[in-house]
């Protein structure tokens, strides 16, 4: 009676244990490359749907970006990296050329690469009396090309009102005209 | 009146000797009793799906086969039934294994019990068998004649006595059934030399009295008297009841036959006949629910075996079938779920490709216009600081770096200086209040730094503006 108990018990124990084990092949085999698939497509599903919303959104406002764009086209460059970067160059040499302010060093940083454009950069270290670095403020800001100061160091020197100043200034420019 | 389809797990058949075949089956406790006029026309109606059947159970004739009453020390019937297997050889002078047998209770006392052994050659009884094999049924339990009736008996009419006289009335052909508790004790056939009805019960009435009076000593009531007739007779029987009823007969339910319908309604086979086999076809399909029929089937181990086998063996396939299917389903299902998100994603594609490369210019004009205004943005930011720190400084205060770096949206701007005392230098965040753009500085950090003649403090001022 009990053989027959303990039997019984081993005969459930492995039927279990084989039940457990087809389950997790099934699951390992069949469900799970499935639903895998299933959240690759689903995720691919998303990200199309949101081009396609940005799509006919950009179709909406076409007229209104192509305005703007044309207003700002003057501003664009779009010759090679080098020359654009000798450029740039000659342009701020022109302006703190006629200040009287000691340049310590002139150095072009890494061109960043976005998607449709580029950020050239150059730090110059100069000193001088804060009137003139303030000079050469007034002429990065009043120029009409997309540059900007991106970064001011500024240390007082010993003499009242002169300063040691490192700046960065960035420049936007494209590639190619589209 | 004709039958319909019928389907079920379990019926009994019956061929007569004379050629007609007798279904019966089992429908939800219901019994149906079915004729065909022979063995051709009970297959073709199985060939036309007309009864569908799984299991059958068919009968053997009574005198194919040996009774014998043994007494065994078991404490149950079917340890009985694995003790009569040693006893064939004692019982029946043929080897055993040419035998086959079964077994019914027939009393106990003192860890003993009495065993009706019903025992009949293989031979016999795959001879019986033959003619069902021939048309493709396989029956999966085959008990004796005699054994079926005790049954039809026994299940029809519940009484409370613990020995019965059943006794079926067929003209030509009377048989007596003595059971005990339920299971059959014992039978007799009783030939009959007319077909009067009132002489063959003056006949009949002598026999019941004297089996009465036989199993006297086996029980402790009194023992019931069952007289089973088609229902032609049946009322010639009890007008001969009526006149007799102060014999020593004593009172006789009287019970009718199992009703027969015939296939293709062709009524015209010997009728009065097929009562009897009737009787012990219905008898056959509910010894099928019935306990204590098990060990009286007849069929050999081996046969049983082999046949549950095969029916473990369809069982495994159709689980087998079914697991597949399910799993084929079920990754189905997942393949469909893809499918349908995979078109989805097509018809998106099929949408955004044609205005695709107009979007992308769009979006590169875009980009570009704002990496351009960000470019002009800010501007004349950092003169208005420096202008602010000339003008909001208080004269205790002097500054000795300023760090301006622009963010995306906010520039942030940090100050060292100096100041002649603590206070003076915690105050410079209140004096600074007027300011617009350095309206919100504040001092970080401010210590005392020893000096040549004395002491200044050193602080250190943060200030977030927003990008104009």
């Amino acid at each position: 009676m009990k053989t027959a108990k303990v039997k019984n018990r081993e005969k459930a124990l492995a039927v279990a244990t084989a039940t457990v084990l087809a389950t997790a092949i099934i699951f390992t085999v069949v469900v799970e490359p499935q639903l895998k698939k299933r959240k690759e497509l689903a995720q691919n599903l998303h990200q199309l749907q949101i081009r396609l919303v940005k799509t006919k959104g950009d179709l909406l406002v076409k007229d209104r970006i192509d305005q703007i764009y044309s207003q700002t086209e003057p501003l664009i460059t779009t010759i090679g990296t080098e020359q654009q970067i000798s450029a740039f160059t000659r342009q701020l040499s022109e302006m703190y050329s006629t200040l009287n302010v000691k340049i310590r060093s002139v150095r072009i940083l890494p061109s960043v690469k976005e998607p449709f454009y580029r950020r050239l950069s150059i730090r110059i270290e100069m000193a001088g009396h804060i009137r003139d670095f303030l000079r050469f403020i007034k002429a990065v800001e009043s120029n009409p090309n997309p540059i900007r100061i991106e970064q001011v160091d500024l240390k007082a020197q010993e003499y009242r009102d002169n300063v040691y100043v490192s700046v960065i200034v960035s420049k936007v420019v494209f590639e190619y005209k589209t | 009146m004709a039958f319909e389809k019928i389907k079920t797990e379990w019926a009994s058949v019956k061929l007569t000797h004379y050629g007609p075949v007798v279904v019966c089956a089992n429908l939800k406790d219901t019994f149906v009793c079915i004729c065909f006029e022979n063995l051709q026309a009970f297959k073709n109606a199985i060939d036309k799906k007309k009864i569908s059947v799984r299991k059958w159970a068919a009968s053997v004739p009574s005198s194919c086969c040996i009774f014998k009453t043994v007494e065994l020390p078991a404490e149950s019937v079917s340890e009985a039934f694995k003790m009569v297997e040693f006893e064939l050889a004692s019982l029946v002078p043929i080897p055993s294994e040419k035998l086959v047998y079964g077994c019914t209770l027939l009393s106990s006392h003192d860890n003993l019990l009495d065993v009706l052994v019903c025992i009949m050659k293989i031979d016999t009884l795959e001879h019986t068998l033959e003619p069902y094999r021939a048309i493709g049924i396989y029956p999966n339990k085959v008990i004796a004649d005699s054994a079926a009736l005790s049954c039809w008996f026994n299940t029809i009419n519940k009484q409370n006595s613990d020995t019965a006289v059943n006794v079926l009335f067929d003209k030509g052909r009377c048989q007596i059934i003595i059971s005990s508790k339920g299971n059959l004790h014992s039978f007799e056939k009783i030939k009959t030399v007319t077909d009067n009805t009132k002489l063959i019960m003056h006949q009949l009435t002598s026999e019941i009295i004297h089996k009465k009076n036989e199993l006297a000593h086996l029980g402790d009531g009194e023992t019931a008297i069952n007289l089973a007739a088609p229902k032609v007779n049946i009322a010639e029987i009890k007008d001969f009841l009526e006149e007799n009823e102060h014999t020593d007969l004593g009172t006789v339910s009287v019970l009718e036959c199992p009703r027969i319908v015939f296939y293709e309604d062709k009524a015209g086979y010997q009728t009065n006949e097929l009562y009897h086999d009737a009787t012990v076809a219905e008898g056959l399909a509910r010894s099928t629910t019935q306990a204590g029929f098990e060990y009286l089937n007849l069929l050999p181990k081996r046969l049983l075996k082999k046949v549950q086998q095969k029916a473990q063996l369809i069982n495994y396939a159709v689980t087998a079938g079914l697991s597949f299917l399910l799993i084929f389903a079920l990754w189905l299902n997942f393949v469909l779920l893809n499918w349908r998100i995979e078109r989805t994603c097509r018809k998106i594609h099929a949408q955004i490709a044609p205005v695709e490369h107009i979007a992308t210019s769009v979006e590169g004009k875009r980009q570009r216009v704002k990496a351009i205004q960000k470019q002009l943005s800010n501007r004349g930011q950092i003169s208005l600081v420096l202008q602010e720190l000339y003008k909001y400084s208080p004269r205790s205060i002097s500054i000795s770096e300023i760090k301006f770096t622009s963010h995306s949206n906010k520039v942030n701007i940090t100050i060292k200086g100096q100041a002649d005392s603590l206070s003076n230098a915690f105050e410079y965040s209140k004096a600074m209040k007027d300011a617009r753009l350095l309206n919100d500085i504040h001092i970080i950090n401010a210590q005392q730094v020893p000096r040549p003649g004395g002491s200044v403090v050193e602080f250190k001022a943060d200030c977030m503006i927003r990008s104009i």
